[in-house]
This record gives C-alpha cells, sequence and structure tokens, in this order.
C-alpha cells in the first residue's frame, strides 16, 4: 500500500468512526439492546458500553484526521475493529435477532456474519495504514485539509448511510405516500 | 484561519450526523410518515382477481383454512410481502414480536423476492417458519394469478376463493377487520369487512 492509499484508507475510517461515534452517542437505543442481546445479564451496562464505544470511536476519528496523532488513531481502530467483529462473533453464537444498530442507525441486520466481515476489515484497513506509518504526501499532511477531507467524507457516508431516508425526503408527496404504504409485490 | 475552517467543517460534519441519527430514529419510532392509523390501516384494494381460486396451490400453503378446503371454517388470509418494502420488515417485526397474531390455520405469507435466498432469510429473520409459507419468485404467482402488484397486501380467502384484498400496515388492525369481524358474523349478523 502507498502511505497515499495508506492516508486515504486512514481518512475514510476516520469519517466513518467518526459518523458511527456520534450516531451511538445520539441515539443509542438499537445498539444498547443488541449489546444486553448478546451480553445477557449485563443490564444498564449495555448502555455504559455503548457509550465508552461511541467516545472511543469519535477520540480515534479525530485523532485519524489530525496527522501527528494518526498512529494513535490507526491503533484504536485496530482495537476497534476486532471489537465490532467479536460482537459479530456473540451475535452469531447467540442467534442474534435484534436490529444491530451498527454505526449508530436505527434498524439494520442482527449483529453476526456481517459484523464480524466489517468490524476484520475495518481492523485490517487500519492495520495495514499503519504499517505505513499513516503518514502522507506533504500536501495531505496538512492538518486542516485533513480536518476539511474528513468532514467530506463523513457527510457522504452518513449520506449513504441514510440514503433511504434521503430519497423519502426528497421524493415527491404523492410517490413519497405510495411507498410508505408499501412496494411494489 | 484554516485551523479554524477544518474545525468548522468537521463541527457542520458532525452536526449533520447528529441531524441524521435523530431523524433515523424518528422515523423507526413513528413508522412511515403518511402511515394511516390503527382506524384506516387497514384498506380495500381495487384491480385484484377477485373470485379466483388458487391453482395450483404451493406446498407451503397446504393448511389454511378457507384456502385449500371447502369446508366453511374461513375466511383466512395470505399476506403477502415484499422483501424490498419497508412496511413489510414492520409487518414482519409486528409477527415475529406477537406470535399470537400469527395463528398457523388462518395466517399464511407469501414473500415476494427477486431472489430466493432473500426470501428465505426474510422467513428466518421475521420467524415465519411456523405459519404456512410461500417464496414467490418476483412476484410471479401474485401477480399473474391474483393481478397483486403492491405489498403488503391481505388477501382474505373464504371457502377456497378470494373474496377480498385489502392494504395494511397493522396486523393486529387487519385481523380485527377481518377474522374477528368474521366471529361476530358467525355469532350475530355483521357483515365481514367490506369487499373490493
Amino acid at each position: 500500500m502507498l502511505p497515499s492509499s495508506a492516508v486515504c484508507a486512514a481518512l475514510v475510517l476516520g469519517a466513518v468512526l467518526l459518523s458511527s461515534g456520534i450516531a451511538k452517542l445520539t441515539v443509542a437505543r438499537a445498539a444498547v439492546s443488541a449489546v444486553a442481546e448478546v451480553l445477557p445479564g449485563i443490564g444498564a451496562g449495555a448502555a455504559a458500553i455503548v457509550r465508552v464505544v461511541a467516545v472511543v470511536e469519535v477520540l480515534a476519528a479525530v485523532a485519524l484526521a489530525v496527522p501527528p496523532a494518526r498512529v494513535a488513531g490507526l491503533a484504536t481502530a485496530v482495537i476497534l475493529g476486532f471489537a465490532f467483529a467479536g460482537a459479530g462473533g456473540l451475535g452469531l453464537l447467540r442467534k442474534a435477532s435484534k436490529d444491530c444498530g451498527c454505526f449508530g442507525r436505527a434498524g439494520g441486520k442482527p449483529l453476526g456474519a456481517r459484523a464480524v466481515g466489517v468490524g476484520l476489515l475495518i481492523a485490517a484497513a487500519a492495520a495495514l495504514a499503519l504499517t505505513q506509518g499513516g503518514n502522507g504526501p506533504d500536501w495531505i499532511g496538512d492538518v486542516p485539509l485533513n480536518l476539511s477531507l474528513t468532514a467530506a467524507l463523513t457527510v457522504l457516508f452518513t449520506g449513504w448511510l441514510y440514503r433511504d431516508l434521503i430519497r423519502d425526503l426528497v421524493r415527491p408527496p404523492r410517490a413519497q405516500s405510495a411507498s410508505a404504504k408499501g412496494a411494489s409485490a | 484561519m484554516m485551523y479554524i475552517f477544518g474545525l468548522v467543517a468537521l463541527v457542520l460534519a458532525a452536526g449533520m450526523v447528529v441531524l441524521f441519527a435523530m431523524l433515523g430514529e424518528l422515523s423507526a419510532r413513528v413508522g412511515p410518515a403518511s402511515a394511516p392509523q390503527v382506524e384506516s390501516s387497514v384498506w380495500v384494494l381495487t384491480d385484484v382477481a377477485l373470485g379466483e381460486v388458487p391453482s395450483p396451490l404451493p406446498a407451503g400453503l397446504s393448511g389454511l383454512n378457507g384456502l385449500d378446503r371447502l369446508d366453511g371454517r374461513g375466511p383466512s388470509m395470505l399476506l403477502v410481502l415484499s422483501t424490498q418494502c419497508r412496511s413489510c420488515t414492520s409487518v414482519g417485526e409486528q409477527l415475529r414480536d406477537n406470535p399470537e397474531l400469527a395463528d398457523p390455520a388462518t395466517i399464511g405469507v407469501v414473500v415476494t423476492t427477486g431472489e430466493a435466498s432473500q426470501g428465505a432469510a426474510f422467513i428466518q429473520r421475521y420467524n415465519l417458519g411456523s405459519i404456512p409459507n410461500h417464496v414467490d419468485l418476483d412476484g410471479a404467482w401474485m401477480r399473474t394469478q391474483f393481478g397483486v402488484n403492491f405489498s403488503p397486501t391481505a388477501l382474505v380467502f373464504r371457502d377456497g376463493v378470494l373474496v377480498s384484498a385489502l392494504g395494511f400496515t397493522s396486523v393486529p388492525a387487519l385481523r380485527a377487520a377481518v377474522l374477528d369481524a368474521a366471529e361476530r358474523v358467525i355469532t350475530g349478523d355483521e357483515p365481514v369487512v367490506a369487499r373490493g
């Protein structure tokens, strides 16, 4: 992997973690429910786990956007990736049925194979970037530019994550009504 | 100055995430914005082949009262759900979370989907395997035999004949409108739900 692609990977990871962390801090219901399902008996601890993970995600995202702290951010992203994969593994073991609240979004599939895959992907991307030191050409090492790129990627990722909602919001009222009632069989 | 610009951009992006997270949660809690409430959550569908007798009947749907037997024990309902329809996932959740709503003698499910694996996953996800079910690839059976192009749809059968097609969003409201009303017909003289 070229250094510049390592930087790109770090920025994308930063956007994903920033979106995920802030969304979980804003609305934790689905994620808490999913954690409580795969860790039975944990009770109120599920909410605390989700909050802590969300804060770590935001901190890691900020670190990934600031070149001097990028290595720490990548290391944290590796740990988070394995944590997500572990949660997916628990979901598989316990045959989770509740929506995972992944990326802080209400809905989605239960914790399972997909969470394992995404978690390992995050860990692998962060680890690969880490082996490159996470430093790219000078032009991309500029802190304000990195912050702006992270912001832009966050907007894009959030737009993709909530694309169904956006589609409903921008659709003309008549078509929206039909969509709300159902879809073509 | 550039630092401030970068930080402001990041804060604005974070604000957008907060906004969408709240909108997504709101959408998940209240459902579709224009979904009618219980009183109006069942409506009659037209342009459906009323009077049609399902033939051949898919093996997975056998055993449903009123669908394959002229035993006078109807009515029964086939719920037509699409894997691509948000309201249909809501119906699936209602059936999964309230097993008492899914009486295998009176309710069956037809899952319309482009791929058999997605249909099977839908049935598994919402625990619909315990009631009569059938995966209808591309909705071909529903479309060609009954003219159904909409989901979620409830097809009401009596004595093996399609007597009504209803759009719905709430399974309890649907049951109240069809099955419970039928009970009242048996015990009194109240008419069954309006027919298309």
